[in-house]
């Protein structure tokens, strides 16, 4: 039987297999394969196969009705001068940028309150999680009669501060800050599970042994958990990127993309050039640049973070 | 070894991100079909597609029952999606020769798909249809190149709504019709805190109560400027166009209007979101809507009524549109005789559409039809209502989204308060962008 003992709590959640463990081979092995096999299946017909059919759609012109024509390069030498599609590369990075720190840093800092002993902890940790749960859909729809100029609550609190109303969707210089507000609103308790369950997967004697040795709480945060826990930050990380790349239906719901081009974003871009212009091949090379960015900044976040993956 | 796994790994679930998005190898589109004439009607089930959504969704849905329930022969199935989805979902259908028997769409729209070359032409002229038994604007809007593609179904336009006890109370008798008093009446009609008016001294623009006067800050705003520049006697805009050159001074004082109206007299609230909503809450006594929005004021407590949009510069003129029937090219021969079927009873039987507050385009459903309170003002515009062109880069050109050139132009007036000139010139740029791809 193969020693399961996880070490630091990320044999679930990272790459990183405990020491001391060995590859599951023989029977289990063949019963972990037939487990992730539904789960295959269903990501080659659904997922896998339609992006490799969106790569070759990509270099051709297709306006869905019509046949394929094969055009080469000619989407990708549009991208070059579409300025368009350059503003929206610029609103997805400072999209990624203004959400990143805050679904770090903050749900980190909530895992580690969540996980000291108190009371109502576990409500407090159901509460967190909430946001993630609710669909995004509807989760614009309100949050756009909060953000409203005139009438929403949100101005109608500061107007009783004695502050001005904030033109929160409705002024470009603003309307991309307030979606990424919602944004890490809405992912912030899904972030902190995962934290939470890095954190307690790192082992308490470590913890004892800091406290024998007289470090402090910050000593034994920065010098034990953060290290233990670069597995679980690597994942989370590339999961928030992910998530913010990919984002669509807040942004279609609150702002559609305006005021403007502001809160065009490469996916907003890539749905209207596919499904509103029916310029297929142009939004499936949107597809693939997205793909390739996304590929860089993980490439980036690894290389960054140096999680080593002893697999 | 371990470390290829981990890349492949990574750019699979790269690739779990997009693959909603990508296309399918699909198969080539369904051939013409034959249409009209020949053998007598078998007994057929046919799709329609809408793409309604609010309360006229439920009036088009009893029609559809009410056609079925009448008769055996033809039987629709009726599917209604937000417009621009049902777009998409047709042309998918059609694509794996599942192809829609009847799809709804505005005039504007047609160009596009006439392009595509899904619409069939033969099918709608032997349906004979008198032109002279339909509105002229809409039944010209059905026409490309002298060709006909779809039977017009219904009119909508811009109007006024206004609140006639708010009206009251500040002492105005009747709604507006041109720019001096819209701005009059707007101005005595914005009050703030203290109840002073927008034409007082002493106002309090940062802390106004009500509104005098709204309206949609999206594309629907540069429906008004298109209005605003016919008024002037100018459009640009045409069928066959494939380029634009803006009258920099007509398009730029259209812009200006409705800039002032937000930051000059401080009589709209900036990036209204809702203003009919705004309107049956009382915060705002005056907007311009559509007739659509009719059928959702029964339930509102105060008196209102509407007029027709004001005469802001020269010459009358309101921006509106048509909803029309079209036939995709299809094999079966039988389908297309049951779609003739169902698009000629639903022309002939749409008064009960006018419960919709949509206009029926036929002038006999037209004459039968229910008056809803408040559709006096709106087919009193009926002479000189202005529909955008059926080019078929159109739906890209007047696109509801970003980066939609009318989108950005509207928005950056009544949003951003930009300088009108350098928001006509980006407008023509982008405009022309579009119709030289």
């Amino acid at each position: 039987m193969p020693n399961t003992q996880t070490n630091g709590g990320t044999a679930a959640l990272g790459l990183k297999r405990p020491k001391g463990t060995k590859p599951l081979r023989g029977s289990q092995g063949k019963i972990a394969v037939l487990f992730l096999l539904p789960y295959l299946a269903v990501f080659t017909v659904f997922r896998l196969g339609p992006s490799i059919a969106g790569i070759f759609i990509s270099f051709c012109k297709w306006d869905l009705a019509g046949s394929l024509s094969f055009i080469g390069l000619d989407n990708f030498k549009r991208m070059l001068t579409d300025s368009n599609f350059h503003i929206s590369i610029i609103n997805t990075l400072v999209f990624f940028v203004l959400t990143l720190p805050p679904l770090i840093i903050f749900s980190l800092l909530l895992a580690a309150f969540f996980n000291m002993k108190m009371r109502g902890r576990n409500v407090g940790r159901t509460v967190a999680i909430i946001p993630y749960v609710l669909i995004p859909a509807v989760v614009g729809i309100i949050w756009n009669w909060m953000y409203d100029n005139n009438f929403g609550i949100l101005n109608y609190y500061l107007k009783k501060m004695g502050g001005p109303s904030v033109q929160w969707l409705t002024n470009e210089h603003m309307a991309l800050t307030s979606v990424a507000i919602v944004i890490v609103w809405s992912f912030l308790g899904y972030n902190t599970v995962l934290f939470l369950a890095g954190l307690q997967g790192i082992s308490k004697e470590l913890y004892e042994a800091a406290r024998i040795d007289g470090a402090t709480r910050f000593q034994t945060f920065i010098k034990i958990t953060l290290p233990l826990l670069k597995p679980t930050t690597s994942m989370v990380v590339t999961l928030t990127m992910v998530n913010t790349v990919q984002l669509f239906d807040q942004i279609f719901v609150m702002t559609n993309g305006g005021p403007g081009t502001s809160t065009l974003t490469m996916v907003q871009y890539l749905y209207t050039s596919a499904f509103q212009n029916y310029e297929m091949g142009y939004g499936s090379a949107i597809e693939v640049a997205v793909l390739i960015i996304l590929i860089i900044m993980i490439f980036i976040q690894n290389k960054l973070l140096k999680v080593d993956e002893e697999v | 070894m371990r470390k290829i796994f981990a890349i492949l790994a990574t750019v699979a679930m790269s690739f779990s991100v997009f693959s909603g998005c990508s296309g399918n190898n699909a198969q080539s589109g369904t051939p013409s079909g034959a249409s009209g004439g020949g053998a007598a009607l078998s007994a057929a089930t046919i799709n329609y597609y809408g793409g309604w959504t609010g309360a006229d969704l439920d009036k088009m849905n009893a029609l559809v029952k009410k056609f079925n329930a009448g008769q055996s022969a033809v039987q629709v199935k009726f599917t209604s999606l937000q417009w621009s989805q049902m777009f998409t979902k047709f042309l998918a259908d059609y694509q794996a020769g599942a192809t829609p028997d009847v799809v709804a769409m505005h005039t504007f729209e047609v160009g596009q798909f006439v392009d595509m070359g899904v619409l069939d032409s033969d099918a709608i002229k032997n349906l004979n249809l008198d032109a002279d038994n339909y509105i002229k604007t809409a039944w010209d809007g059905t026409m490309m190149n002298n060709v006909q593609y779809g039977v017009p179904l219904d009119v909508n336009m811009h109007a006024l709504y206004y609140n006639k006890d708010l009206f009251k109370k500040a002492g105005i008798s009747n709604p507006p019709v041109n720019k001096a008093e819209l701005i009059a009446d707007a101005q005595k009609l914005t009050l703030d805190a203290n109840g002073k008016n927008a034409s007082e001294s002493g106002f309090d623009s940062s802390n106004i109560k009500q509104y005098g006067y709204g309206f949609l800050q999206n594309h629907h705003g540069f429906y008004q400027i298109f209005a605003l520049m016919n008024q002037q006697g100018y459009n640009p805009f045409t069928d066959s166009m494939t380029s634009v050159s803006l009258d920099s001074k007509k398009t730029s004082d259209a812009f200006q209007f409705l800039e002032d109206l937000i930051y000059k007299y401080k009589v709209t609230p900036a990036g209204e979101k809702s203003p009919i909503d705004d309107f049956k809450a009382g915060t705002v006594a005056m907007v311009v809507d559509g007739n659509w929005q009719l059928s959702g004021l029964s339930s509102v407590k105060f008196a209102w009524d509407t007029a027709a949009y004001p005469r802001i510069f020269d010459q009358k003129a309101v921006w509106g549109a048509s909803e029309m029937l079209t036939i995709p090219k299809n094999k079966d021969a039988n389908k297309v005789k049951a779609a003739q079927t169902f698009i000629k009873w639903l022309s002939d039987n749409s008064a009960q559409w006018a419960l919709s507050g949509q206009i029926p385009a036929n002038l006999k459903a037209l004459k039968l039809s229910t008056k809803m309170q408040g559709m006096d003002a709106y087919t009193s515009e009926l002479d000189y209502v202005k529909f955008l062109p059926a080019n078929k880069k159109s739906v890209k050109v007047f696109s509801s989204s970003a980066p939609s050139p009318i989108l950005t132009a509207a928005q950056n007036a009544m949003l951003n308060h930009k300088n009108p000139a350098e928001i006509t010139k980006q407008l023509e740029n982008d405009i022309n962008k579009i119709l030289a791809g």
